[in-house]
């Protein structure tokens, strides 16, 4: 305490005394030893001089000693801060357009950085999400769900999992509560609530003794389903819901969980199940479950396959091929967004990048026009160290104000990114700037000052005291060294900015190419939405086929419609349901290369209405009936993997392969591919039964308008409550709402990346005017003794521009070779085009020299209107 | 940024001794800076170099820690000169650091002398 208050008494009672003390003390000393060397004879003025270099540096001498009384180091450093502010006020449009700069580079980087924090770095919101595992079937080819007789088997057998549940998706009308409404649950097995750490807000949660069969028919709320549903009726727990004609008790409300669908609430999936039977029954369910600490992933795997290698052999059948299939959850949820949000993060470390180089050249520029300045501190007495700290700190001062701006930037970009980003990137609507991405932003802020400050700083240790003092400054500064790491820098912007360029160019026509690809069917004035048909007023199928017939004929007729098609899952709602399928004509494939195919039901107006064209045969027919032979027709895809050269109309092909019980198929025509999945996806094999034949309560009836489709809505509408007021119409769309909705991640990822390599070509032509502004300036004389001598100011401007085209060409062929490596990373992201694409790549390159080419104009033109008698009058 | 522009093999101060040799010089009695010099200097046979920008911290180091006290005095040439002396808290310290250094010194001794 006492050695703590000696130091800090000087700066209470004030350093001067001590400073007074010091000097004199250092005077006495020098007056002591100039009288001794008088003694030995010597003249005053020598016997002075002598003690005055005997004594050595008082400057510095004082300074050590004053640290011995201070926290040296720390005075010091508040005295360079204060420094750094001075300077940056001395000159407000330099420190401006740095602090800009440092802004721009920290603001991107700390955008997308708390973007990939929230979405990808944290942890899900349930405890131990890092440990909770997705659990499915598979087989060589491809995975999916797992029967309730396996899981049985997983959870009582394995050794690797502390708890394991099981949950099937659940859809169902709710009715005898105002307007019917579809909704979504989940039925699970009671560990599914400990797993994701849920709590009851009223009443319980269904625990294992509502897993067993004949238990009571409960149910439990979600909270948002509680809100939006029963405005969050306290006296809502004892009532009953009826869904899809059947009561259920509430059990309870769980509290708000967040979770990346629509859970409206949860039934019990034990008692719907029952006693397991056979193990080969798959009923969509997923298996979810909790690593016990320390098992790895592929440990439990090794575990569950023991256990299925078991089954296999004392129940062998259809499941005898089958082996266990885990995922950690967090990767199945955002797996597949982490290579967009990597490519954007580096893309904006390339973005900071270039403003550290845009940085360091103009730090360089002034420190050259600062030597005089520190050749004169350095001969004063100033150490070395100092001297460099002093820089150091100066720098790294300015780059913390840059980072305090980015981060403002950051949190104004962030409102903007959220309002525009895609919902299909789980999470990112809960970015914000939380203590995680204000230290990363310190952490890139320091790391970039002290990165563009470091060169203009070792300049300062080469500085000749000689030569810096007697020449003037702006001569001192044009060393050949700090102008050839300027061009370089320079070359380093050009190719950065080429690399972004090319990328953004290639997401550009990816897009574009998206958006024009062929959807494979007529998306014009097109409207779809789908209908549930709840089972107890449509329990057979006769009456589910009345319903559909009676309402597309009624639409038919409706005044602005000019055709009306049902089918199951129309483009683009993807996958609905896939399933082995195989070729009796053909050799019967191994087990686990069974091939899988979509499997959709049109009615006989579809293909004529999407404007599928037939390729081979005819499409569906009212005479197509139930009690009849049972027809397909399948798509492209799949005619051209079997019969490539030969009609595929006539051949048969068999549901569910040669191991699953299922009908043999008479194939009747053969369909143009649609885009199944959306604009930017392939096509893939799918195969049409027509719906009389394959009755489904679910349909989605797609209506083509004579004019504009979304006038037609409340029409549609209006139809369908005609023949039952109780049915929600769920997906209410334009097609081509629907086709562009589908391509609002790549549009996102597309606009950041081309924001961000505009953002990189406004640094790279600062960048570039920069450097050759200082050319000029420092050329200024040469240039005056050429135009002297008779070059014409045209010359002049060729010679310049040549300087900057030079630099500029060596940027684009480094950045060429490096955007072709790029482009590997970018290959997932690109759409009909090649990744290597060497227009593009020549696009970009234009761009960049072109922009070059600008930014080079000015000092170009400045260079050449030199006034040659004025300056050599001066010089 | 040394003082003296002397013969190099003189013997340059191990880290912290310094401030045992100035409490030891202060000991025949209060002293200047350039004095505490002068006297090392002499003392070690001129092997010692005293650089004041070890010299002037050492110093200031000693007064922190109450091992000495400066005052402005007139030197016997009539300059006005710090000079510093032993607190009875230094007297104690130096005794302590010359019994360290004996054993110290016999320590080392004992090590680089090779056994007969």
């Amino acid at each position: 305490m006492r050695r703590w208050w000696s130091k800090m008494r000087p700066w209470m009672t004030g350093r001067a005394t001590i400073d007074n003390d010091l000097a004199e003390e250092v005077r006495s000393h020098v007056e002591m030893e100039t009288d001794a060397f008088m003694e030995r004879g010597m003249t005053p003025e020598a016997a002075r001089a002598a003690a005055g270099r005997h004594f050595g540096n008082a400057t510095a001498v004082t300074e050590h000693a004053h640290e011995a009384w201070t926290f040296g180091a720390f005075e010091s450093l508040i005295k360079d801060i204060r420094y750094g502010f001075r300077a940056m006020r001395r000159s407000p449009a330099f420190s401006l357009v740095v602090i800009l700069t440092f802004a721009l580079g920290v603001g991107v980087n700390t955008a997308i950085f708390s973007v990939v924090n929230a979405v990808l770095i944290k942890p899900l919101p349930y405890p131990d999400s890092e440990r909770l595992v997705l659990l499915r079937e598979a087989n060589a080819k491809s995975d999916f769900s797992v029967t309730w007789g396996n899981f049985n088997y997983w959870r009582d057998g394995n050794r690797s999992f502390e708890e394991m549940a099981a949950f099937q998706g659940f859809g169902g009308t709710l009715t005898g509560r105002g307007d019917a409404v579809t909704t979504f649950g989940l039925t699970v097995t009671a560990p599914y609530y400990t797993l994701y750490g849920m709590h009851p807000l009223l009443g319980r949660l269904l625990g294992p003794q509502d897993d067993l069969p004949g238990a009571p028919a409960l149910i439990v709320l979600s909270h948002k389903f509680w809100q939006s549903q029963f405005g969050g009726d306290p006296k809502i727990v004892g009532a009953t819901l009826t869904i899809d004609g059947k009561p259920y008790q509430v059990a309870g409300v769980a509290a708000p969980l967040w979770t990346l669908g629509r859970t409206d609430y949860y039934l019990s999936l034990g008692k719907i199940m029952g006693k397991p039977t056979s193990r080969g029954q798959h009923r969509s369910i997923g298996g979810i479950g909790r690593l016990k600490p320390g098992v790895t992933l592929a440990a439990a795997r090794t575990d569950l396959d023991a256990i299925m290698r078991h089954l296999a052999e004392i129940d062998p059948g259809p499941e005898g091929d089958h082996h266990s299939h885990a995922e950690f959850l967090t990767e199945v949820m955002v797996g597949d967004v982490r290579g967009t949000l990597l490519v954007l993060m580096g893309a904006a470390a390339l973005i900071l990048l270039i403003a550290c180089a845009n940085v360091t050249s103009l730090l360089v520029a002034r420190s050259s026009a600062r030597t005089a300045e520190l050749a004169l501190r350095k001969a004063i007495g100033a150490g070395q160290f100092r001297l460099v700290r002093q820089l150091l700190t100066e720098n790294v001062t300015i780059a913390l104000a840059g980072g305090a701006a980015g981060v403002l930037f950051a949190f104004c970009g962030l409102k903007i990114l959220a309002g525009m980003a895609p919902r299909s990137i789980p999470r990112l609507a809960e970015t914000h700037i939380d203590p995680a991405v204000l230290l990363f932003a310190c952490a890139i802020t320091l790391s970039a000052g002290l990165l563009a400050g470091l060169a203009p700083v070792l300049a300062v240790r080469r500085i000749d005291l000689s030569v810096a003092l007697k020449e003037s400054a702006r001569v001192a500064g044009v060393g050949k060294g700090r102008q050839s790491l300027r061009s370089m820098l320079v070359v380093a912007e050009v190719a950065i900015t080429l690399v972004l360029a090319f990328g953004s160019g290639l997401l550009l026509r990816s897009l574009a190419a998206a958006q024009h690809t062929d959807p494979g069917f007529d998306t014009a004035r097109l409207l779809s939405f789908t209908l549930d048909l709840p089972k107890q007023s449509y329990g057979s199928r006769e009456a589910i086929r009345q319903f559909y017939g009676r309402l597309t004929d009624d639409l038919r007729r409706a005044p602005g419609v000019a055709d009306v098609g049902a089918a199951h899952c129309p483009p683009p709602m993807g996958d609905c349901g896939d399933w082995f399928y195989s070729v009796p004509e053909r050799p019967n494939p191994p087990r686990d290369q069974v091939p899988i195919s979509l499997f959709n039901m049109a009615d006989p107006g579809y293909f004529r209405m999407m404007r599928i064209p037939m390729r081979q045969g005819r499409e569906f027919s009212d005479t197509d009936r139930a009690g009849g032979s049972k027809l397909v027709v399948i798509n492209e895809t799949v005619a051209r993997k079997w019969w490539p050269n030969e009609p595929a109309v006539g051949h048969q092909i068999k549901s569910g392969g040669p191991y699953q019980e299922g009908d043999l198929l008479e194939i009747v025509g053969v369909a143009g591919d649609v885009r199944q999945y959306g604009r930017d996806a392939e096509s893939e094999p799918e195969i049409y039964q027509p719906s009389a034949q394959n009755v489904d309560s679910s349909a989605t009836i797609l209506v083509r308008a004579t004019g504009d489709p979304s006038k037609l809505m409340p029409a549609i509408r209006a139809r369908v409550a005609a023949l039952d007021r109780n049915l929600p119409l769920r997906r209410f769309d334009t097609m081509e709402s629907a086709l562009g909705a589908g391509l609002a991640r790549r549009r996102f990822s597309t606009l950041l990346l081309t924001l961000f390599a505009g953002l990189a070509m406004l640094l790279a032509a600062v960048g570039v005017y920069g450097l050759l502004n200082y050319w000029v300036t420092s050329r200024e004389p040469e240039i005056a003794v050429r135009l002297a001598l008779g070059a014409s100011p045209a010359r002049i401007l060729r010679w310049t521009s040549f300087h900057a085209l030079r630099l500029t060409i060596v940027g684009v062929a480094i950045g060429a070779v490096g955007g072709w490596f790029a482009a590997r990373l970018l290959s997932d992201m690109v759409f009909g085009i090649p990744a290597h694409s060497p227009a593009t790549m020549a696009m970009a390159a234009v761009a960049v020299v072109t922009l070059a080419f600008v930014s080079a104009a000015l000092p170009s033109w400045r260079a050449a209107r030199v006034d040659a008698a004025h300056r050599l009058h001066q010089g | 940024m040394s003082t003296v522009d002397g013969p190099s093999e003189r013997i340059e101060f191990l880290q912290g001794t310094l401030e045992v040799l100035i409490l030891r010089s202060l000991q025949a009695g209060p002293n200047h800076a350039y004095g505490i010099g002068q006297f090392l200097e002499q003392q070690s046979g001129n092997e010692f170099v005293v650089d004041n920008g070890s010299l002037y911290p050492a110093l200031q180091r000693l007064l922190q820690r109450k091992w000495v006290v400066a005052q402005w005095k007139m030197s016997p040439n009539a300059r006005r000169a710090r000079y510093y002396r032993l607190t009875p808290l230094g007297r104690d310290q130096l005794v302590e650091e010359q019994s360290k250094w004996r054993r110290f010194v016999e320590a080392m001794s004992r090590v680089l002398t090779p056994e007969g």
